[in-house]
Protein backbone atom coordinates (compact mmCIF):
# COMPACT_ATOMS: atom_id res chain seq x y z
CA UNK A 1 0.00 0.00 0.00
CA UNK A 2 1.06 3.38 -0.79
CA UNK A 3 1.16 5.92 2.33
CA UNK A 4 3.08 8.72 0.29
CA UNK A 5 0.08 10.80 0.35
CA UNK A 6 -0.68 10.76 3.90
CA UNK A 7 1.04 13.05 5.92
CA UNK A 8 0.33 12.66 10.15
CA UNK A 9 1.01 14.62 13.17
CA UNK A 10 2.14 17.09 11.06
CA UNK A 11 3.12 20.49 12.54
CA UNK A 12 1.74 23.24 10.42
CA UNK A 13 1.25 26.95 12.08
CA UNK A 14 -1.65 28.02 9.85
CA UNK A 15 -3.83 26.85 6.36
CA UNK A 16 -1.48 29.33 4.95
CA UNK A 17 1.68 27.00 5.64
CA UNK A 18 -0.25 23.69 5.09
CA UNK A 19 -0.72 25.00 1.35
CA UNK A 20 2.85 26.59 1.16
CA UNK A 21 4.65 23.54 2.77
CA UNK A 22 2.59 20.81 0.51
CA UNK A 23 2.25 23.04 -2.92
CA UNK A 24 6.20 22.73 -2.64
CA UNK A 25 6.09 18.82 -1.58
CA UNK A 26 3.42 17.94 -4.35
CA UNK A 27 5.53 20.21 -7.17
CA UNK A 28 8.47 18.60 -6.41
CA UNK A 29 7.19 15.42 -6.32
CA UNK A 30 5.37 15.66 -9.67
CA UNK A 31 1.56 16.00 -8.33
CA UNK A 32 1.50 19.80 -9.76
CA UNK A 33 2.67 22.57 -11.87
CA UNK A 34 4.17 25.60 -10.41
CA UNK A 35 0.77 27.63 -10.74
CA UNK A 36 -1.34 25.62 -8.24
CA UNK A 37 0.25 27.10 -4.92
CA UNK A 38 -1.61 30.61 -5.95
CA UNK A 39 -4.17 29.15 -7.31
CA UNK A 40 -5.09 26.79 -4.53
CA UNK A 41 -5.01 29.99 -2.09
CA UNK A 42 -7.05 32.18 -4.21
CA UNK A 43 -10.17 29.33 -4.43
CA UNK A 44 -9.64 28.69 -0.84
CA UNK A 45 -10.22 32.52 -0.18
CA UNK A 46 -13.08 32.97 -2.89
CA UNK A 47 -14.69 29.48 -2.36
CA UNK A 48 -13.76 28.03 1.23
CA UNK A 49 -13.79 24.52 1.25
CA UNK A 50 -14.31 23.74 5.36
CA UNK A 51 -16.92 21.30 6.02
CA UNK A 52 -18.13 20.05 9.39
CA UNK A 53 -19.49 16.38 10.09
CA UNK A 54 -20.97 15.01 13.52
CA UNK A 55 -17.88 14.82 15.71
CA UNK A 56 -15.09 16.43 12.75
CA UNK A 57 -14.05 18.86 11.27
CA UNK A 58 -12.63 18.77 7.84
CA UNK A 59 -11.43 20.50 4.79
CA UNK A 60 -11.14 19.46 1.10
CA UNK A 61 -8.76 22.06 -0.73
CA UNK A 62 -8.86 21.98 -4.21
CA UNK A 63 -8.13 24.12 -7.67
CA UNK A 64 -8.34 23.91 -11.32
CA UNK A 65 -7.35 20.67 -13.64
CA UNK A 66 -5.05 22.57 -15.41
CA UNK A 67 -2.52 22.83 -12.41
CA UNK A 68 -2.75 19.59 -11.27
CA UNK A 69 -0.28 17.51 -13.63
CA UNK A 70 -0.88 13.96 -11.47
CA UNK A 71 -4.14 13.05 -9.74
CA UNK A 72 -4.29 12.06 -6.10
CA UNK A 73 -5.43 12.44 -3.21
CA UNK A 74 -3.78 13.60 -0.15
CA UNK A 75 -4.41 13.21 3.67
CA UNK A 76 -3.10 15.25 5.88
CA UNK A 77 -3.53 14.93 9.97
CA UNK A 78 -2.18 18.00 11.69
CA UNK A 79 -1.04 18.07 15.14
CA UNK A 80 -3.25 21.06 15.40
CA UNK A 81 -6.35 21.84 13.53
CA UNK A 82 -6.13 24.47 11.33
CA UNK A 83 -8.76 27.18 10.61
CA UNK A 84 -10.79 27.25 7.59
CA UNK A 85 -14.28 28.61 7.06
CA UNK A 86 -17.31 26.34 5.93
CA UNK A 87 -18.31 25.86 2.64
CA UNK A 88 -21.46 27.93 1.70
CA UNK A 89 -21.46 29.82 5.04
CA UNK A 90 -17.90 31.18 5.33
CA UNK A 91 -18.19 30.03 9.67
CA UNK A 92 -15.27 29.17 11.09
CA UNK A 93 -14.00 25.51 10.77
CA UNK A 94 -11.11 23.83 12.91
CA UNK A 95 -9.86 21.04 10.37
CA UNK A 96 -7.97 17.82 12.02
CA UNK A 97 -8.30 16.30 8.81
CA UNK A 98 -7.28 17.83 5.27
CA UNK A 99 -8.09 15.73 2.00
CA UNK A 100 -6.12 17.62 -0.78
CA UNK A 101 -8.21 16.19 -3.91
CA UNK A 102 -5.64 16.38 -6.74
CA UNK A 103 -8.31 16.40 -9.56
CA UNK A 104 -6.64 16.27 -13.32
CA UNK A 105 -9.68 14.72 -15.25
CA UNK A 106 -13.27 14.93 -13.10
CA UNK A 107 -15.31 11.81 -15.32
CA UNK A 108 -11.96 9.50 -14.36
CA UNK A 109 -11.91 10.64 -10.65
CA UNK A 110 -15.52 11.09 -10.34
CA UNK A 111 -15.48 7.61 -8.27
CA UNK A 112 -12.58 8.93 -5.85
CA UNK A 113 -14.76 12.19 -5.19
CA UNK A 114 -18.11 10.59 -4.40
CA UNK A 115 -16.81 7.73 -2.64
CA UNK A 116 -15.29 9.93 -0.13
CA UNK A 117 -17.55 12.28 0.05
CA UNK A 118 -20.27 10.02 0.52
CA UNK A 119 -18.33 8.47 3.48
CA UNK A 120 -18.19 11.84 5.30
CA UNK A 121 -21.59 10.24 7.15
CA UNK A 122 -19.64 7.42 8.53
CA UNK A 123 -18.71 7.92 11.52
CA UNK A 124 -17.16 4.89 12.17
CA UNK A 125 -15.03 5.33 8.97
CA UNK A 126 -14.36 9.21 9.67
CA UNK A 127 -13.30 8.38 13.72
CA UNK A 128 -11.15 6.16 12.42
CA UNK A 129 -9.21 8.35 10.02
CA UNK A 130 -8.90 11.12 12.23
CA UNK A 131 -6.97 8.77 14.99
CA UNK A 132 -5.25 5.81 13.51
CA UNK A 133 -1.77 5.67 13.83
CA UNK A 134 -0.64 3.47 10.83
CA UNK A 135 -0.96 5.28 7.12
CA UNK A 136 -0.85 1.81 5.82
CA UNK A 137 -4.52 1.21 7.71
CA UNK A 138 -5.09 4.98 6.59
CA UNK A 139 -4.66 3.87 2.90
CA UNK A 140 -6.31 1.19 2.84
CA UNK A 141 -9.11 3.21 4.81
CA UNK A 142 -8.95 5.68 1.96
CA UNK A 143 -8.97 3.09 -0.80
CA UNK A 144 -12.14 1.42 0.41
CA UNK A 145 -13.99 4.82 0.08
CA UNK A 146 -13.38 3.89 -3.41
CA UNK A 147 -15.84 2.06 -5.41
CA UNK A 148 -14.72 -0.39 -7.71
CA UNK A 149 -11.55 0.55 -9.13
CA UNK A 150 -8.73 3.07 -7.49
CA UNK A 151 -8.77 4.88 -9.87
CA UNK A 152 -6.47 7.51 -9.19
CA UNK A 153 -4.93 6.59 -5.60
CA UNK A 154 -1.81 6.68 -6.86
CA UNK B 1 -41.58 20.29 -20.28
CA UNK B 2 -38.82 18.90 -17.89
CA UNK B 3 -37.82 21.20 -14.67
CA UNK B 4 -34.36 22.50 -15.30
CA UNK B 5 -31.82 22.00 -12.01
CA UNK B 6 -28.64 24.04 -12.52
CA UNK B 7 -25.45 22.81 -10.34
CA UNK B 8 -22.61 25.17 -9.44
CA UNK B 9 -19.31 25.67 -7.35
CA UNK B 10 -16.59 27.25 -7.30
CA UNK B 11 -14.56 25.78 -10.82
CA UNK B 12 -17.68 23.65 -12.00
CA UNK B 13 -15.86 20.61 -11.98
CA UNK B 14 -15.45 19.26 -7.77
CA UNK B 15 -18.06 19.56 -5.35
CA UNK B 16 -20.60 20.44 -8.35
CA UNK B 17 -20.09 16.86 -10.08
CA UNK B 18 -20.59 15.02 -7.12
CA UNK B 19 -23.76 17.49 -5.78
CA UNK B 20 -25.19 16.11 -9.30
CA UNK B 21 -24.60 12.79 -8.97
CA UNK B 22 -26.35 12.52 -5.57
CA UNK B 23 -28.85 14.77 -7.00
CA UNK B 24 -29.76 12.93 -9.63
CA UNK B 25 -29.65 9.42 -7.64
CA UNK B 26 -32.18 10.99 -5.26
CA UNK B 27 -34.33 12.06 -8.49
CA UNK B 28 -33.86 8.19 -9.31
CA UNK B 29 -35.56 7.15 -6.17
CA UNK B 30 -38.23 9.81 -6.08
CA UNK B 31 -39.34 8.38 -9.68
CA UNK B 32 -38.85 11.85 -10.89
CA UNK B 33 -35.90 11.03 -13.61
CA UNK B 34 -37.97 11.85 -16.65
CA UNK B 35 -38.77 15.07 -15.00
CA UNK B 36 -36.07 16.87 -14.51
CA UNK B 37 -32.69 18.19 -16.70
CA UNK B 38 -29.74 19.27 -15.70
CA UNK B 39 -26.88 21.76 -16.34
CA UNK B 40 -23.78 22.20 -14.37
CA UNK B 41 -21.53 25.41 -14.07
CA UNK B 42 -18.93 27.24 -12.30
CA UNK B 43 -20.01 30.09 -10.15
CA UNK B 44 -19.09 32.56 -11.76
CA UNK B 45 -20.80 31.74 -15.08
CA UNK B 46 -23.95 31.84 -12.61
CA UNK B 47 -25.02 35.29 -13.84
CA UNK B 48 -25.12 34.14 -17.70
CA UNK B 49 -26.91 31.00 -17.03
CA UNK B 50 -28.84 30.90 -14.57
CA UNK B 51 -32.12 32.89 -16.02
CA UNK B 52 -32.27 29.80 -17.93
CA UNK B 53 -33.16 27.66 -15.29
CA UNK B 54 -35.70 27.30 -12.64
CA UNK B 55 -33.45 26.08 -9.73
CA UNK B 56 -29.85 26.10 -8.30
CA UNK B 57 -28.15 24.14 -6.71
CA UNK B 58 -24.77 25.51 -5.18
CA UNK B 59 -21.76 24.31 -3.00
CA UNK B 60 -20.20 27.79 -2.49
CA UNK B 61 -21.34 31.04 -1.55
CA UNK B 62 -23.00 33.47 -3.81
CA UNK B 63 -23.86 36.73 -4.12
CA UNK B 64 -26.44 38.58 -5.87
CA UNK B 65 -29.59 37.77 -7.45
CA UNK B 66 -29.88 35.53 -10.22
CA UNK B 67 -33.84 35.82 -10.58
CA UNK B 68 -33.62 32.11 -10.02
CA UNK B 69 -34.00 30.49 -6.45
CA UNK B 70 -30.98 29.40 -5.13
CA UNK B 71 -30.55 26.20 -2.71
CA UNK B 72 -27.17 25.43 -0.76
CA UNK B 73 -26.23 22.26 -1.67
CA UNK B 74 -24.27 21.76 1.07
CA UNK B 75 -25.97 18.46 2.47
CA UNK B 76 -25.14 16.84 -1.23
CA UNK B 77 -21.28 16.83 -0.02
CA UNK B 78 -21.83 15.76 3.88
CA UNK B 79 -24.57 13.76 3.53
CA UNK B 80 -26.26 15.62 6.06
CA UNK B 81 -30.16 16.72 5.49
CA UNK B 82 -29.95 15.88 2.24
CA UNK B 83 -33.59 14.82 2.35
CA UNK B 84 -34.29 18.00 3.03
CA UNK B 85 -32.49 19.85 0.78
CA UNK B 86 -34.28 17.47 -1.54
CA UNK B 87 -37.61 18.20 -0.42
CA UNK B 88 -36.73 22.15 -0.56
CA UNK B 89 -35.59 21.26 -4.42
CA UNK B 90 -38.73 19.73 -5.01
CA UNK B 91 -40.83 22.55 -3.63
CA UNK B 92 -39.57 25.09 -5.60
CA UNK B 93 -40.28 22.96 -8.81
CA UNK B 94 -43.48 22.01 -7.45
CA UNK B 95 -42.54 18.06 -8.02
Amino acid sequence: MDTSLIFLDVDFASKDELFETMSGWLFEHGYVNDTYQGALARRERQFPTGLKIPGHQLAIPHTDSECIERPGLVFVRPRKPLVFQEMCSGDLVDAEMIFILLVKNKSDQMPLLSGLMSRFNDRALMDRLSSEKNPEVIAELLKSCVKGDAVCLS
Amino acid sequence: MKKKILVACGAGVCTSTVALQKLQAKMAEEGLADQVAYGQCSVADLPMNAENYDVVVTTSRVEGDYGTPVVFGLPFITSIGMDDCVDEILDILEL
